[in-house]
């Protein structure tokens, strides 16, 4: 009874197909990709296929549906046939089976309404049917009538449709029945007649539609649907439609083909919508769409062909003689014309757009935004929006070809521009048009995604994303620390809250920062070079979670969002900047004080752990379980907590075995401040702790984290756990070779350190990092140190072992053990610390990713030096690394 | 009276709120909502309800068969609005009971509580043309992000009735229920997918696939061994032996769910593991069904109650206001 819903097509993978023309030599020729559609062909109620290119939108294909059979389908995503009227045999290759079975559903089922239709015509001249005419029409009839219409079978109501449309009479003589009944107030015969008509009309066929939708007829035909027996009193619909609707002319419409096109679709509408709603099934209903939706197709077809008359519509809406209230209704009717335009087909569409473009309407919306009336300011607004769904290339290219080129200042005013649109939108953010703003700000939400939709192309995108990140970004910024609290944000989360609702704040509204919070994700996904820049240099980041703060608690998952978006861009800039300057601090603030609570809260900051596990984000996983482990710990209970742990642990297992190059490695770009030599030693120890598996090894964990998870899924205790599966091949690579291959040939072993130091690279930033927290982390090392001082002793031996390799390793090579060399006399100098030889033999094995490093460290100095001093955590210890690693730098280059 | 209350009122006589209203709302309902667990336990005694699909006066039929929302507990298994002609109304009256009685009435997300299909069953165009613009279904869908996806119920036995999943449940019986999607992915790409439904952000649009689409989109179907693929596009369908792992796995009595029409209004599949409930009576005003809800008192003894359609849901007023002037 198609009760049941479907997952409806979008304009998707599903759809995309190539299209193929066999040549004629034989060979298939590939004639583009696009989206395939079943639609209407052009002013027919025949369907066909359609394939529309995906980037010029020029249609690729157009097919009619023929009923023979003629089409084949091929290895689930191959539709191929040969076209009769054209005489060349086509394909479509479909990107998914599932479009592909798709259109070939459609097809049957377009086939099968074919041979039915020729069927019944069949049987129609066959005459092989009992019921050979209908009664003649008269009141003493009716219910005879009545009873052939409704009580019939399937078949039968076919005959009866035949029947119906063969006597060119049958509706006249109802409809006379009809007003006679009505003059008469014989309720009995009119509610039979609301029956019979009603039966009709469910019989759904088109050509009948024809017949009683026509300007003679239809009005009798919903006069007498006033008269349904189930309802106690009767229905105006008549005085309804002559009365009190309104048809609006903004512009005298002269055509009379589309006049009464106009009427009928409204009438047509309103028969399935208020008349009948109830009595029509789904098919009927689908029918009664169509017709409305070619009448629709042919208006704006024959209007927009009238070159007069869009004329004469764009001279009305510019001319300064226009009273306001007719400028409205023509704004209105621009509104409807556009929106009514979906209805064709979509290179139509586009051509329509673009000619109205021509015509000048964005810089007609330009005035229309500027209105007092707010309703108009929102009919101004959907049209932007229905021009940037069809194409925001046409508003992008309005906008650049404004600002770049004055020829266009013959249009009435540049300031319409993007940047007065934007700034119109940024405005009400502000809170400055409060009121005005208010109801509007999704739409503008949605205007300022499309224009700044990364998925389009071409130059005018650029200049856009210019504009609003030069000028607006900041300003949305601005919006959001304006209205959080000014507290510093290592203050408790709670406290904050507190005061929050208090005086003092600047009252932007909280769906207003929700809104912004969500541009800002969207920017984050689609301009994410840009948008790195900008944050890493002005510190949006730490700003935007500064919403951590607001009482209203989907303004604090908002925030979690907005850096579980960054996280997911996998920028190691970008999670070097979160480590460096303790970025999630104001999350697990916020997840701690919310305490034991399952709320969405909750969830997305466990999500975004979970994130950082199952990504493997070795940086990010080490700085949250580093920092953070002591608040997180109370919380173990939770899986994603525990098992953050658990891959902590492994990790550190992992490293261990490793540790000596990662130690040397960190070593020499500690930033070396009065260092205790006791606590040198501790450092030492510690970084093992810090260093976190290669890349090599991140596989296989997550190869075996299913198998680790569900054999050991109560490791309640927070111990570690063992993991037979993962020690002997991540300690295997370096430890066995150190043994088994001693005196074998020697190249595996350089290449195995460099990949090392290259994953190490992250490690050494979030040391640093270690080192800043201040005295107020200390106690939390101590332990930590402690417990690695049980680990390290019998690491030693494997250490030694390991350079004695090493120093073996680059034997062969002169010039590298030279390297080593000044690299070791060097180092101690610069840094006033010893063990570092090792290093330099790693590194210097690998010039190119030496540099590679190097500028690595230089941009994350570089945005050192941009932050602003303010941060009370690390403030103090921003100056003093960049001068120490700059050096360094230098050193390495060499 | 409060304005809430004045809200409840004017949305009980079928009357829906102005914009500004809708917004303020929507607004009180997020901060409720986002308190609210992914999988939360509900304290019987508590009546659950299947689809309304906007069919308002057959949800006041609901209340008067199954008492007042506040002297009675709700749980609805989702899908609120589209298909019948008052959707907006009907979402609204649920919204607004849930943000003055949080704690008795219990919202579950539907498959319908999404942007885009309720762009092609009714809603959107319903909010269209009883405001004018589309804002008010933007609100509604984005509130219909903070809806949680799954209740369980259970009592001191441990008896547990769920649409969904229970909560923590290891990682095999999650696989078990996302199905074969789910395990595919798991051998073929070796990647875990091991997900606690905890750790879900369900502030999304119902995605095209996953653990969240699935929750939402799957039906039991008697012919179907293990896992199928769905007629619908989305989903899957399970037969009797998922049930039954599934249940037995997490120490289920029977799953309760929505989702599909059942002439009967509610309807038991393999062996009472699993029943659908059915709250639209004469679904799309011509399936000619009864609707059912389920009660359970606090030691969750079972009983059905059907009820038909409300008399003047399928009599009443012309159902839809056409526009009142046109252009074209």
């Amino acid at each position: 009874m198609g009760a049941q819903d479907k997952l409806p097509m979008e304009n998707t993978s599903l759809q995309r197909v190539k299209v193929y023309r066999l040549s004629d030599d034989g060979k298939w020729d590939d004639q583009g990709t696009g989206h395939v559609t079943v639609d209407y062909l052009e002013r027919s109620e025949e369907l066909g296929l359609f394939v529309v290119d995906e980037e010029d939108n020029e249609t690729l294909l157009m097919h009619r549906i023929s009923s023979d059979d003629i089409y084949r389908k091929q290895e689930d995503t191959i539709i191929s046939w040969r076209d009769p009227e054209y005489s060349t045999e086509l394909a479509l290759s479909f990107q998914e089976p599932t479009g592909c079975s798709y259109i070939w559903d459609q097809i049957g089922s377009v086939q099968r309404n074919l041979n039915f239709n020729t069927l019944s015509n069949d049987s129609y001249h066959g005459g092989n049917n009992e019921l050979r005419e209908l009664p003649a029409v008269e009141l003493s009839t009716l219910p005879l009538i009545l009873k052939t219409i409704v009580e019939s079978g399937i078949a039968d109501q076919m005959r009866i449709t035949e029947l119906i449309l063969h006597d060119q009479d049958f509706f006249r003589k109802l409809m006379d029945v009809f007003r006679v009944c009505e003059d008469l107030e014989n309720v009995d015969g009119l509610h039979v007649i609301f029956k019979i008509v009603r039966g009709i009309i469910l019989l759904n066929s088109l050509p009948i539609f024809e017949k009683i939708f026509g300007d003679e007829l239809i009005m009798d035909i919903i006069g007498s649907l006033e008269y349904d027996p189930d309802i106690p009193h009767v229905q105006h619909h008549r005085s309804f439609l002559n009365e009190h609707v309104v048809f609006k002319e903004a512009i005298p419409i002269k055509d009379p083909v589309v006049l009464s096109k106009i009427h009928q679709t409204y009438r047509v509408g309103y028969l399935k919508d208020v008349i009948l709603p109830r009595a029509l099934d789904d098919a009927t209903i689908a029918n009664l769409n169509s017709i409305i939706h070619s009448n629709n197709a042919l208006v704006v077809s024959l209007l927009k062909d009238d070159s007069t008359f869009i004329q004469e519509l764009f001279a009305r809406l510019r001319s300064s003689t226009t009273s306001m209230e007719s400028k409205k209704n023509l704004v209105l009717f621009l509104h409807e014309f556009c929106s009514l335009s979906k209805s064709l087909q979509m290179v139509q569409q586009h051509r329509l757009f673009r000619d109205l473009v021509t015509e000048g309407i964005f810089s007609i919306v330009g005035d229309v935004l500027q209105n007092q009336d707010k309703k108009l300011v929102l009919i101004g607004t959907d049209i932007l929006i229905l021009f940037l769904n069809q194409d925001p290339s046409l508003l992008r290219s309005y906008v650049t070809r404004q600002e770049g080129i004055p020829l266009l200042g013959l249009l009435v005013s540049t300031s319409f521009t993007l940047s007065h649109l934007l700034s119109f939108g940024f405005l009400q953010v502000k809170g400055m048009i409060t009121d005005f703003g208010d109801d509007m700000h999704c739409q503008f939400l949605e205007i300022l995604r499309s224009l700044l939709d990364s998925y389009a192309s071409g130059s005018q995108r650029e200049t856009i994303i210019e504009i609003f990140y030069e000028k607006h970004l900041d300003q949305l910024i601005e919006v959001i620390t304006s209205s959080c609290s000014p507290t510093c944000i290592g203050q408790s989360v709670s406290k904050s809250a507190d005061s929050n609702g208090s005086a003092g704040m600047i009252p932007t509204k909280p769906e207003i920062l929700l809104n912004i919070c969500e541009l800002l994700c969207f920017c984050v996904l689609h301009h994410p070079y840009r948008i790195k820049c900008n944050f890493l240099l002005n510190d949006v980041i730490y700003k935007v979670l500064t919403l951590t703060r607001r009482k209203e608690k989907y303004l604090v998952v908002a925030a979690v969002r907005f850096l579980r978006t960054l996280i997911s861009r996998s920028d190691e800039h970008l999670m070097n900047h979160i480590v460096r300057n303790n970025l999630l601090k104001p999350i697990i603030e916020a997840f701690v004080s919310n305490g034991d609570r399952y709320n969405l809260l909750n969830s997305v900051v466990l999500e975004l752990f979970e994130y950082i596990r199952m990504e493997n984000l070795k940086m990010l996983l080490k700085y949250l379980v580093d920092t953070f482990w002591n608040q997180l710990v109370k919380f173990e209970s939770l899986p994603a907590i525990h098992f953050l742990k658990v891959k902590y642990d492994q990790s550190l297992e992992n490293s261990e075995t490793k540790s000596p190059i990662n130690v040397l490695e960190s070593r020499k770009r500690i930033d070396e401040r009065a260092l205790e030599k006791e606590e040198e030693d501790y450092f030492n120890e510690d970084r093992r702790v810090f260093t976190i598996f290669d890349e090599e090894d991140s596989a296989s964990v997550s190869m075996s984290r299913p198998v680790s998870v569900q054999s050991q899924p109560v490791l309640s205790n927070g111990s570690t756990p063992s993991r037979p599966s993962l020690s002997p091949r991540s300690g295997g690579g370096l430890v066995d070779y150190d043994f088994d291959e001693d005196d074998e040939d020697y190249k595996p072993p350089p290449r195995k350190q460099s990949e090392i130091s290259e994953g190490d690279e992250a490690t050494v930033e979030s040391f640093r990092l270690k080192r800043k927290l201040g005295p107020k982390e200390e106690p939390e090392l101590m332990i930590k140190k402690q417990r690695i001082g049980k680990h390290s002793k019998s690491k030693d031996g494997v250490f030694a072992a390991l350079c004695s390799t090493l120093s073996q390793a680059v034997l062969p090579s002169k010039k590298t053990a030279d390297l080593k060399n000044s690299s070791v006399e060097e180092k101690p100098s610069e840094n006033g610390s010893v063990n570092c030889s090792d290093i330099r033999v790693t590194s210097s094995h690998e010039p190119n990713h030496k540099d590679k490093e190097s500028t690595g460290s230089r941009s994350c100095s570089d945005s050192f030096h941009n932050n602003p001093d303010n941060r009370p955590l690390n403030g103090e210890d921003c100056s003093l690394i960049p001068p120490s690693s700059t050096p360094e730098m230098t050193v390495n280059g060499s | 009276m409060s304005d809430l209350d004045r809200q409840i009122e004017q949305l009980k006589r079928c009357e829906p709120l102005k914009e500004s209203e809708v917004k303020a709302l929507c607004l009180k309902a997020m901060e409720i909502l986002v308190e609210e667990s992914n999988v939360q336990r509900v304290d019987a005694p508590v009546t659950i309800c299947g689809d309304i699909h906007g069919q308002f006066y057959d949800m006041k039929e609901l209340f008067r068969v199954g008492g007042d929302c506040p002297k009675t507990n709700y749980l609805f298994l989702g899908d609120f609005v589209d298909r019948g002609f008052y959707s907006v109304e009907t979402f609204l009256l649920l919204l607004a009971l849930k943000v003055r009685y949080p704690d008795r009435i219990t919202l579950i997300r539907g498959n319908h509580e999404s942007r885009q299909i309720t762009q092609v069953y009714g809603f959107y165009d319903e909010c269209l043309r009883k405001y004018g613009s589309v804002n008010v279904w933007r609100y509604c869908t984005d509130i219909f992000d903070y809806l949680r996806f799954v209740s369980f119920l259970t009592d001191d036995m441990g008896t547990c009735l769920v649409k969904g999943i229970k909560q923590q449940v290891v990682g095999l019986h999650l696989l078990v229920f996302f199905g074969p999607g789910a395990l595919i992915c798991d051998f073929s790409n070796c990647r875990c997918v091991w997900k606690p439904i905890r750790t879900i952000d369900r502030k999304q649009e119902v995605p095209h696939d996953g653990a969240m689409c699935d929750l939402m989109w799957s039906d039991p179907e008697d012919i179907v061994d293990g896992w199928g693929l769905s007629p619908r596009g989305a989903g899957f369908l399970f037969g009797g032996t998922v049930v039954t792992t599934f249940n037995h796995a997490n120490n289920i009595d029977y799953i309760c769910r929505a989702h599909q029409l059942v002439m009967e209004g509610y309807k038991w599949m393999f062996n009472s593991q699993i029943v659908t409930v059915w709250s639209a009576p004469n679904y799309c005003y011509r399936c000619g069904n009864v609707a059912a809800i389920l009660e359970l008192d606090e030691n969750l003894n079972k009983q059905f109650r059907v009820f038909e359609a409300a008399p003047q849901e399928s009599r009443g007023a012309p159902a839809k206001k056409a526009p009142p002037d046109y252009f074209l």
